[in-house]
């Protein structure tokens, strides 16, 4: 029984880190129907920083503030610098994007060489917790935590104030938007920026979990694109409803069938493409 | 005068063509191991970006999963030929029919999807396939992937003897797109690219058309893989991976896509930078990263779009969407001696008038709402053979609305809809096309980079069997050529069959309109604004051209234009507010007190 | 006209092609290293004057390495080491002047293979040595056959394979087989250490199977039990599901993992607090250098490994090994470097022995090197090894390294982790204590064999 707990916990808390780095790209495409294939790349230099700022200051704080800071300024960069330019054209902007993930890639290499790095975990983080009659890892609890806030702060954003209300204004109809006066070119800065915010903050606190390393850049990828396709492209809701459900099935799975541990965490994927291929919480207007 | 010139530019093409093979045969000969080996690699990504050029140029499916196909081939060999000691003969049939499964998977899944979502689909699914081969390493050997793949035969172990097999393959594959692109079936690739709601309404199926371009591209990046597996005898994840998908895709675009020689060009120039960018810099990714970035802002068409607009012109290229085709046209056209003006714009009567007067089409109560807009409520109508109905209203009284409920591009709210007496509501429009319902649009709707005469041939085929051909060029298929031809005259567009619809005056344009959609013989038109935007002048001649059209025909027309409507229709239906406001014949409407005040607004005579 | 553009254009494409062709066998091919020890021009290195006196040959020596990508650090210091070696001979190997090729894999298992083919045919290379990832030897080993030229191997021929296929130029004097280092440990695991009942969690590929089969083998044939073997894929995220799923009677866990999955698996072992119950044993990767730089905290401490190299012990050639490297780079070497720095002495001194055993000229030395591979890698087998950096080594039948490994374990050392060294295993082949016809009539290790 115990066991069991401890696996969908596990399966949960991995699932808190999931849906943290998966949550800065799909809200690029939702909102600006941007795939930021550079989403992986943020974290990889995010990630080798909260290591720097960590062994230099011993402050996981500070970490996570400098690399919020990092994200969203890099982000803002990208958007004004080259994304800006090319707005409505999907194509266009990914392989921009996917340009600027070689490249941050290749600094990340020049500035912290080829091996991973992990940050320790700090100090009030790095025991066990005791739930009853399981022990388990605060930092995973603190993951869970984490995302919980995230998806709340975000929903907020997002459902209960004035920009989220423009924000999707203009999502459903931009022409409108801009002829109401509402700045839809500053409006999509901000929330770009926010995509890098979150980037960063995936960065911050995967480091201690996932490390940095390189790889990273199509790892992360891989995982925020599998994650916002089985929740639903654009959907934060269902971004996090997926995180959660990939963890438990990869946890769960794993050890229920060691044979096919390679699939567990492809094992969602499947099943929303074979049966819901929007994903759990899309948009159904995509489909004639 | 237009054949000459067309004649030298297909000499001059075909002596470059020849001239580049005899380069292709005769230098590898001289080439030291190294460049030949990246030689060879450019001629096996030249098969892949052109597989993706199918898709990206012609059809306009942006894909970045070609890499899935090309890579469950390659690993398909791996894993028979040093896994399990098996020959090609196993091997590769094996190999492409795992390409084929996967691509029908993929499509049958991601082709109905709309662009942004179609893209990431197909990225998706490619790089579920690289996490797999990633992590399953008792399979595909993990990140160090899968080493001493034999070549298949003997006699190919040398790599220039291996080099002419993958030539002589991406000839064939060439030569084999070449006729696709050709043929009546990539006629309509190319029309979905332009207009995809167009086509629809022409009779095509266009998710199918769509899966087969899918399914036959991934069968050329199976090719390809499989031609990797052996060439480099060496397979790992990267072959899966996000990379592959994008290089491909940067080929395309760097060589121009839409061309079948601009994937081999881009393929050149992304192997040779790979290759030999990393002799000379370390940090090499970054100039990689660099181009990718350069290519979108720089060289969107390519690197021969930099080439200057006129002698991109005379060269033909980006233009062999229109060239030897039209040659045979030239050639092959008979004279016109039919009378212009023929009576009939539909040379046979269609089957399905067999009475004089027979119902084709009734409306029952049909509405259409849009979250709280009720676009269209309780509209009912019937039409007759001969029927000449014109639908009067202000602007947002629901008319195109309901053009879109007939056609199908909507599904109703409410109602049911029958063609010929058989329900259609919940047919999609491309059947409705082919039981001889033709509509045209308000906003001229046409495929703006092709030329006239494939604009008509469109039209025409949406209705036949023969859309989906691809052994035959579309220039042999007669009755279609003839019937275009006998359309074409009849608007006096004939001389201008070969000029693009978007150099096209607007008023030809709008009489393209119309051509196309009787191309598809249908017996009951709706015209939407047929005369918006025309001259006194033009839209006389509009007049004329419809007053041509068989008197068994139902029309609908929309129109603002009163002379127009007055004179084409014998009934008007007035809408308002998406209903019926009045109806009856042209006099008792034009005395209408209520419908002057509502709409008129003032006396008309 | 215009059409010429395009036939410009199309023949740029080729000459894109061919116009290295020339570049190559001239002074540069590879990718510049991010250190300036040497006299480097881009990439070929040659080392030793060509003037006054004799003028001698010079020696090529072609060896890949993936210089850009995850290991690339590793590759560097296997570049200075080979380098380091050469200038302390007075420049010269065998007593003629070398250049040395790298080329660039870029970690890309596949240009391992184009690289070698250029390497021999392009620069017309004397010798190969190199490669360096576990298993890219036997990519490199067709071209390496057909060739007939000899391949000093290092890092990258630690394949269990080789001693059951046709590798005739092929010596592996500068490395041990993968199973070579854990059957040792095995024996060791069960009479001294104790453990009765293990389970093992590998990386699920080659060097994962044949490490971890090693273990097995010896720990089973010694009366041990493995009762729980656990692959996990590579690159696997969250180790929590393994370790949790760990059999909690076992006595200890042995673990092969590389990369960035090791400290993530060693987190996740000390957050679900496995660690002060049940020891770790691993493979080198766990308790080498480079690994151990990346720990964060004391969760690896008390790790025990099987290594062929450590700085922990007391042997002058380590010593002065150790004090060359970190002068010349300021870094401590690793495994990584040392297999490189002998495999520069392996051909030296078989070079050596060559010239005066078949009484050939300085001047025809080189070529008969080229044409001559498989005599030059059997000849590995008579020449003094006694004083390589980590342990005496001879050379078996198979051109395989016999020698010391080291069992250590990590300790706190004031803050930061070290590895202590707790017993050295000497002169192990690579059948350990086994009948040499009876283990090879065993398969390959595997993910299935020995079986659980």
């Amino acid at each position: 029984m115990e066991e069991w707990a401890t696996r969908i916990l596990s399966g949960v808390t991995y699932g808190g880190l999931l849906f943290i780095l998966a949550s800065g790209f799909t809200l690029g495409i939702g909102i600006m129907n941007i795939v930021n294939i550079a989403h992986g790349a943020l974290y990889l230099l995010t990630a080798y920083t909260a290591w720097t700022v960590f062994s230099m200051t011993e402050s996981f704080v500070l970490a996570i503030v400098i690399c919020c800071l990092t994200g969203g300024l890099l982000a803002l960069v990208l958007y004004a610098g080259l994304l800006k330019r090319l707005h409505q054209r999907p194509l266009a902007q990914i392989l921009v994007t996917m340009g600027v993930t070689l490249i941050v890639a290749e600094f990340g290499v020049i500035w912290w060489g080829g091996f991973p790095r992990t940050v320790e975990r700090p100090g009030s983080l790095a025991g066990s917790i005791h739930l009853g009659v399981v022990s388990f890892p605060a930092y995973r609890l603190f993951m869970l935590a984490a995302a919980i806030v995230v998806g709340v702060l975000l929903w907020l954003l997002l459902e209960r104030t004035r920009v989220g209300a423009l924000v999707r204004a203009s999502v459903d109809d931009e022409e409108m938007a801009r002829g109401m006066g509402v700045d839809v070119g500053r409006l999509y800065f901000f929330v770009f920026g926010i995509t890098g915010i979150l980037a960063g903050l995936a960065g911050a606190i995967g480091a201690p979990f996932l490390g940095a390393f390189q790889g990273a850049q199509f790892e992360v990828l891989l995982l925020a694109l599998l994650v916002s396709v089985v929740g639903g492209l654009g959907s934060v809701t269902g971004a996090f409803i997926a995180a959660l459900l990939i963890g438990i099935i990869d946890s769960v799975g794993k050890s229920l069938f060691p044979e096919l541990a390679h699939f567990t965490l492809f094992a969602p994927l499947i099943l929303v493409l074979a049966f819901r291929p929007t994903g759990l919480f899309g948009r159904t207007q995509i489909i004639k | 005068m237009n054949g000459i010139i067309r004649t030298r530019v297909s000499t001059r093409k075909a002596l470059i063509l020849v001239a580049l093979l005899a380069a292709a045969i005769v230098i590898p000969r001289f080439l030291s191991p190294f460049p030949l080996s990246v030689l060879m690699l450019t001629v096996i990504f030249a098969i892949l970006a052109m597989s993706l050029d199918l898709l990206m140029g012609y059809t306009g499916m942006e894909s970045l999963g070609q890499a899935a196909f090309f890579g469950i081939a390659a690993y398909t060999i791996g894993i028979f030929s040093t896994k399990y000691g098996l020959g090609w003969e196993v091997a590769v049939p094996v190999a492409l029919l795992a390409s084929i499964v996967l691509a029908s998977i993929s499509a049958a899944l991601s082709v109905r999807m709309t662009g942004l979502f179609f893209l990431v689909m197909t990225l998706v699914i490619s790089q579920m396939l690289w996490g797999l081969s990633h992590r399953w390493g008792s399979l595909t050997g993990g990140y160090l992937g899968m080493h001493g793949i034999p070549r298949p035969i003997e006699a190919l172990q040398s790599n220039l003897s291996f080099y002419y097999a993958i030539l002589g393959v991406l000839l064939v594959s060439a030569l084999l797109m070449y006729r696709l692109v050709r043929s009546p079936f990539g006629l309509t690739l190319r029309g979905i690219k332009e207009s995809e709601l167009r086509m629809r309404t022409s009779g095509y199926n266009v998710w199918l058309h769509k899966f087969i371009v899918f399914v036959i591209a991934g069968a050329f990046a199976g090719v390809a893989g499989v031609l990797y597996a052996y060439s480099s005898q060496f397979i790992s994840p990267t072959v899966l991976g996000v990379e592959t998908s994008f290089e491909a895709m940067l080929m395309v675009i760097i060589g121009g896509a839409g061309t079948l020689s601009g994937p081999v060009l881009g393929a050149a120039i992304v192997t040779g930078l790979r290759n030999y960018l990393s002799v000379h810099f370390e940090n090499w990714v970054i100039v990689l990263g660099v181009v990718y970035i350069l290519v979108v802002f720089v060289a969107p068409n390519g690197i021969l779009g930099l080439l200057p607009r006129r002698l991109r012109a005379a060269s033909g290229i980006g233009q062999e969407a229109s060239d030897v085709d039209e040659l045979k046209i030239a050639v092959l056209s008979r004279q016109s001696t039919d009378q212009p003006g023929n009576a009939s714009a539909q040379s046979e009567p269609s089957e399905r008038i067999e009475r004089e007067r027979m119902e084709t089409l009734r409306l029952e109560g049909v509405g259409k709402t849009f979250g709280q807009v009720r676009a269209v409520h309780d509209f009912g109508l019937t039409a007759f053979t001969g029927t000449r109905r014109v639908i009067l209203g202000p602007n947002g009284a629901g008319k195109t609305s309901l053009f879109n409920l007939i056609t199908g591009v909507y599904k109703p709210s409410e109602g049911d809809i029958y063609l010929f007496g058989e329900k259609v509501t919940d047919l999609a429009p491309h059947h409705r096309t082919s039981m001889g319902l033709g509509r045209t649009f308000q906003v001229t709707n046409l495929f703006p980079s092709l030329t006239v005469m494939n604009n008509a041939r469109l039209g025409a085929l949406g209705v036949q069997s023969s859309k989906y051909a691809m052994h035959v060029p579309v220039a042999r298929l007669d009755d279609v050529n003839e019937r275009c031809r006998d359309l074409l005259q009849l608007a006096g567009l004939w001389d201008v069959r070969d000029a693009l619809v978007g150099n096209l005056s607007y008023g030809h344009q709008r009489q393209l309109e119309l051509i196309v959609t009787l191309a598809s013989d249908p017996q009951v038109l709706l015209l939407d604004e047929p005369a918006a935007g025309l001259s006194l002048a033009e839209s006389r001649s509009m007049v004329e051209l419809i007053g041509e059209l068989d008197r068994r025909l139902t029309v609908l027309i929309i129109e603002h234009d009163m002379d127009v409507a007055f004179e084409v229709a014998d009934e008007v239906t007035v809408m308002h507010q998406g209903e019926i406001l009045a109806e009856g014949s042209v006099e008792e409407i034009r005395g209408n007190e209520m419908v002057r005040e509502v709409y008129f607004g003032q006396s008309y005579a | 006209m215009a059409t010429m553009r395009r036939f410009l254009a199309l023949f740029l494409a080729i000459g894109l092609v061919t116009a290295c062709a020339g570049d190559d066998s001239g002074g540069g091919s590879t990718t510049v290293g991010s250190t300036t020890v040497g006299s480097t021009t881009a990439g070929s290195t040659t080392v030793g004057s060509t003037t006054g006196g004799e003028d001698l040959p010079t020696l090529k020596i072609g060896i890949p390495l993936p210089f850009t990508g995850v290991v690339a650090e590793s590759a560097e210091e296997m570049r200075q080491t080979f380098l380091m070696y050469i200038e302390e001979q007075g420049d010269t190997l065998g007593g003629l002047p070398v250049e040395v090729i790298f080329e660039d894999t870029e970690t890309d298992a596949e240009l391992v293979v184009t690289k070698t083919r250029k390497l021999i045919d392009d620069d017309q290379v004397h010798l190969l040595s190199g490669p360096m990832l576990a298993f890219e030897g036997l990519a490199m080993l067709d071209s390496v056959n057909e060739a007939g030229i000899s391949l000093v191997g290092q890092t990258g021929v630690a394949a269990d394979d080789y001693t059951r296929l046709e590798a005739p130029t092929l010596t592996a004097a500068a490395k041990a087989t993968a199973s070579q280092e854990t059957m040792p440990f095995g024996s060791y695991a069960y009479e001294e250490l104790g453990y009765r009942r293990i389970a093992t969690l590998g990386q699920d590929y080659s060097w994962g199977y044949q490490t971890v089969g090693g273990f097995q083998y010896a720990f089973e044939a010694a009366g041990g039990d493995v009762v729980q073997k656990l692959w996990a894929p590579i690159g696997t995220t969250d180790f929590a599901p393994f370790v949790n799923d760990i059999d909690r009677e076992v006595d200890a866990v042995y673990v092969t993992l590389i990369g960035a999955d090791i400290p993530r698996f060693v987190e996740a072992y000390s957050d679900f607090g496995l660690k002060e119950d049940i020891p770790i044993l691993s493979s080198e990767d766990l308790v080498a250098q480079d690994a151990i730089r990346f720990y964060s905290g004391d969760s690896a401490v008390g790790i025990v490994g099987v290594t062929p190299f450590t700085t922990s012990i007391d042997r002058p050639e380590m010593q002065t090994f150790v004090e060359a490297y970190e002068e010349r780079t300021g870094n401590v070497p690793t495994f990584w470097g040392e297999s490189a720095y002998v495999a520069a002495m392996v051909i030296d001194r078989t070079l050596k022995y060559v010239t005066e055993t078949n009484n050939i000229a300085l001047q025809d030395l080189p070529d008969w090197v080229r044409s001559n591979g498989e005599a030059f890698a059997t000849a590995t087998r008579e020449i003094d090894l006694s004083d390589t950096p980590s342990s005496p080594v001879t050379v078996d039948e198979y051109n395989r390294q016999i020698r010391d490994f080291y069992i250590v374990e990590l300790v706190d050392d004031g803050g930061t982790i070290t590895d202590s060294l707790v017993e050295t295993v000497p002169a192990v082949t690579q059948f350990w204590t086994f009948d040499q016809e009876e283990f090879l009539a065993n398969p390959l290790f595997s993910r299935d064999f020995p079986s659980e």
